[in-house]
């Protein structure tokens, strides 16, 4: 039979849902271990918002409307395959409610999960091995030696990356000439993509550590150092944040963000470690990141900072029950926490008023002191 | 010559604006009704100083603050362009400088800033939901037939308030229909109404806050005296009303001019300058950014709004 252009649509073309900028990471793990293209989301805009938003259930966290307006765009650009990360809260489900939405709207798109979700009900987290069982079951060819050695490679880059994007953040206000650690970190994304071995990796990031370490600024010894937490997914995603990140740098400040997937990644499985850090503010799992946050705010408080914010997406449960254990610490400590909560109608005035006022209160307290 | 600072405070519902000496004293003020137009609404303010204000005095700054701050900021030519937190706290401060705890309810938002020392420790504002604001009462008391200034009076006669939910203003809507459809009187209702909104108040913008005294309350909701002493019931603590309280945030704007430097005099014939200002929607990406130009005598002043290059604006003339 003759192999006609219809046929050749049936090519398995993967988009992932944006989430900060770890697309290089995701696309790894596609290619390599599916053998799928990949199709980056089209860049997240207005539009991407109100068609999430208008699909899905008004009371879902904002996340869920974000990924899904992301699916809708990117189906219409051609994505047939769907990919969602299926652990840690609410969003064990997103996928299940997200296919049955894009099949009513009737893009024919295949749902694929990259952690089985079963593991969450029962209070565990997922292994890297549940991982595995799912590309296998997606992939019978995979074998484990080279799921493990792809794995590695992708744990590496995310460790890179991350370490690279956290110097970033503490230093950017502060270079001298603007866009210069933007740049080096970009150049840094496009190299890491394509590293085909651990050995590969480290030299590139060692070269990019480098440029990035040595770029000139002009730093004050004691800057005044703003913290950022809560849920990982608007604390990554500048999108679904108004950019809180871009806005501090303009003004001189040390962003302090410890949820990365490299930290957080390692944090959700080791509970008891969490606690250790919670100075007794919480004794057992409050669900999701929650724990992973008071850990986090504790130790920045410890640590004497000058003030956190604290963002969450609207409705979103343990970040919630977070919020009332971080009172009673911010009183302890008196340092203060903004709580800022996004949704789909968010509006950046509002945010960046509030935030304007909270930098306007940390320096005319440092002034003070 | 004798220095003098202009601070403007343009909100949702009402624009005001002062004039301050050096010792922070005020030489004039105005307070008008915003209307939906805060450049005519500028405007008006501004003549309204200038006929109060003593000639020898000379404007040498100018700051602006409140929800269209920047568009009367760029009209203005000001220095100061502060958000409305900051500037409360600064004006608050310039009148009661022991202050620990600013509550305010205006007409959309409500907010509690807590200072330490004549330096702001925390604040917190109402975010996704506006309950409990001004613009709630108003709308219950024409439910009511009732005019929003005799509120209060009719609220002190009552001796039994009725327990109105106060979580959730649509709830507490449900609940002031039934208490009425069960034949509560309307003082009990108007009573309850006004505690309702401190409970709401304390509930969702003042939770985890610790109140310290001494306690100064603003905002429009602040000329209501049922729910002051509803505040002073609730916090155990006398809480104080400044008859200038809805001053404060143009008092702040000019104040923080009085740190500035550099010298822009002001002129009050600005007033007769034509200022214009169009809303356009950019077409470059899906994003379609609300960009907001500001034209003077009609050439192009300013724009904001876009969030990338694509959007930008060269000058140009209407």
């Amino acid at each position: 039979m003759e192999i006609t252009e219809n046929m050749k649509t049936t090519e398995k073309i993967a988009c992932v849902p944006t989430a900060g900028d770890y697309g290089i990471i995701t696309d790894m793990l596609i290619q390599r271990c599916l053998g799928y293209k990949t199709m980056p989301c089209p860049p997240m805009t207005k539009r991407t918002l109100e068609l999430g938003a208008r699909y899905s259930p008004d009371m879902i966290c904002t996340p869920f409307k974000i990924s899904l307006g992301n699916f809708i765009e990117a189906a219409e650009n051609g994505a047939n395959v769907i990919i969602m990360l299926g652990i840690v809260c609410r969003l064990g489900f997103f996928d299940i409610l997200q296919k049955q939405i894009l099949d009513d709207l009737g893009y024919d798109c295949e749902m694929l999960i990259l952690f089985d979700y079963l593991p969450t009900v029962s209070g565990e987290f997922p292994t890297i091995n549940n991982m595995y069982e799912c590309l296998r079951a997606i992939n019978p060819d995979l074998t484990k030696e080279k799921f493990y050695s792809i794995f590695e490679i992708m744990a590496k880059v995310t460790f890179d990356k991350d370490y690279l994007a956290d110097f970033m953040r503490r230093n950017i206000a502060f270079e001298v000439h603007k866009g210069e650690y933007e740049k080096h970190y970009n150049d840094y994304l496009q190299e890491a993509g394509n590293v085909q071995s651990v050995i590969e990796a480290e030299e590139i990031f060692a070269k990019y550590k480098e440029k990035i370490e040595s770029v000139a600024i002009n730093k004050p010894e004691k800057p005044i150092q703003i913290g950022i937490i809560g849920e990982i997914y608007v604390v990554i995603e500048p999108f679904a944040n108004c950019n809180i990140e871009k806005w501090l740098a303009k003004r001189k400040v040390e962003i302090i963000r410890p949820s990365d997937w490299s930290s957080t990644g390692v944090a959700i499985w080791s509970l008891p470690e969490l606690i250790k850090n919670s100075g007794g503010y919480v004794n057992y799992n409050i669900g999701s990141t929650a724990n992973d946050v008071i850990a986090q705010a504790h130790q920045m408080m410890k640590g004497g900072i000058d003030g956190i914010i604290h963002v969450k997406p609207a409705s979103c449960s343990p970040e919630i029950t977070g919020m009332s254990i971080l009172q009673n610490m911010s009183r302890d400590y008196n340092i203060p926490i903004m709580y800022l909560t996004f949704d789909t109608g968010t509006s950046e005035t509002g945010v960046h008023t509030r935030l304007e006022a909270f930098y306007d209160m940390v320096t005319m307290k440092r002034e003070r002191d | 010559m004798k220095k003098a600072y202009l601070g403007v405070d343009i909100g949702s519902i009402s624009t005001k604006g002062v004039v301050i000496d050096e010792s922070s004293n005020i030489l004039s003020d105005s307070y008008l009704w915003t209307l939906g137009n805060p450049l005519q609404a500028v405007k008006n303010v501004l003549n309204e100083i200038s006929q109060k204000l003593d000639k020898s005095y000379t404007i040498v700054n100018s700051g602006t603050t409140g929800s269209a701050r920047r568009l009367i900021g760029t009209a203005l030519g000001s220095r100061v362009i502060k958000n409305e937190i900051s500037a409360h706290a600064i004006g608050t401060l310039s009148i009661v400088p022991d202050v620990q705890t600013i509550l305010e309810i205006g007409g959309q938002d409500s907010k509690i800033i807590l200072i330490n020392n004549g330096v702001i420790m925390d604040y917190a504002m109402n975010t996704i939901c506006a309950a409990g604001t001004g613009s709630f009462l108003s709308s219950q008391a024409k439910r009511l037939d009732l005019e929003l200034e005799d509120f209060a009076e009719i609220a002190l006669t009552s001796e039994n308030p009725a327990k109105i939910a106060a979580r959730c203003t649509v709830f507490a809507e449900s609940d002031l229909v039934h208490k009425a459809q069960i034949g509560h009187s309307k003082a009990d209702i108007v009573a309850g109404l006004c505690r309702a909104i401190v409970l709401n108040y304390l509930n969702n913008v003042g939770k985890g806050k610790q109140i310290k005294s001494p306690v100064v309350f603003q905002g429009g909701v602040s000329k209501n005296a049922a729910v002051v002493k509803e505040f002073e019931k609730e916090l155990k603590v006398p809480v104080y009303v400044d008859p200038d309280g809805h001053l404060m945030g143009a008092l702040g704007a000019a104040v923080l001019c009085k740190a500035v430097k550099e010298e822009t005099p002001f002129d009050f014939n600005l007033t007769d300058i034509n200022f214009e200002t169009k809303g356009i929607e950019c077409s470059n990406c899906p994003n379609n950014c609300e960009i907001i130009c500001v034209y003077k005598n009609k050439n192009l002043l300013d724009a904001w709004g876009n969030k990338c290059e694509k959007g930008a604006q060269k000058l140009h003339s209407l």
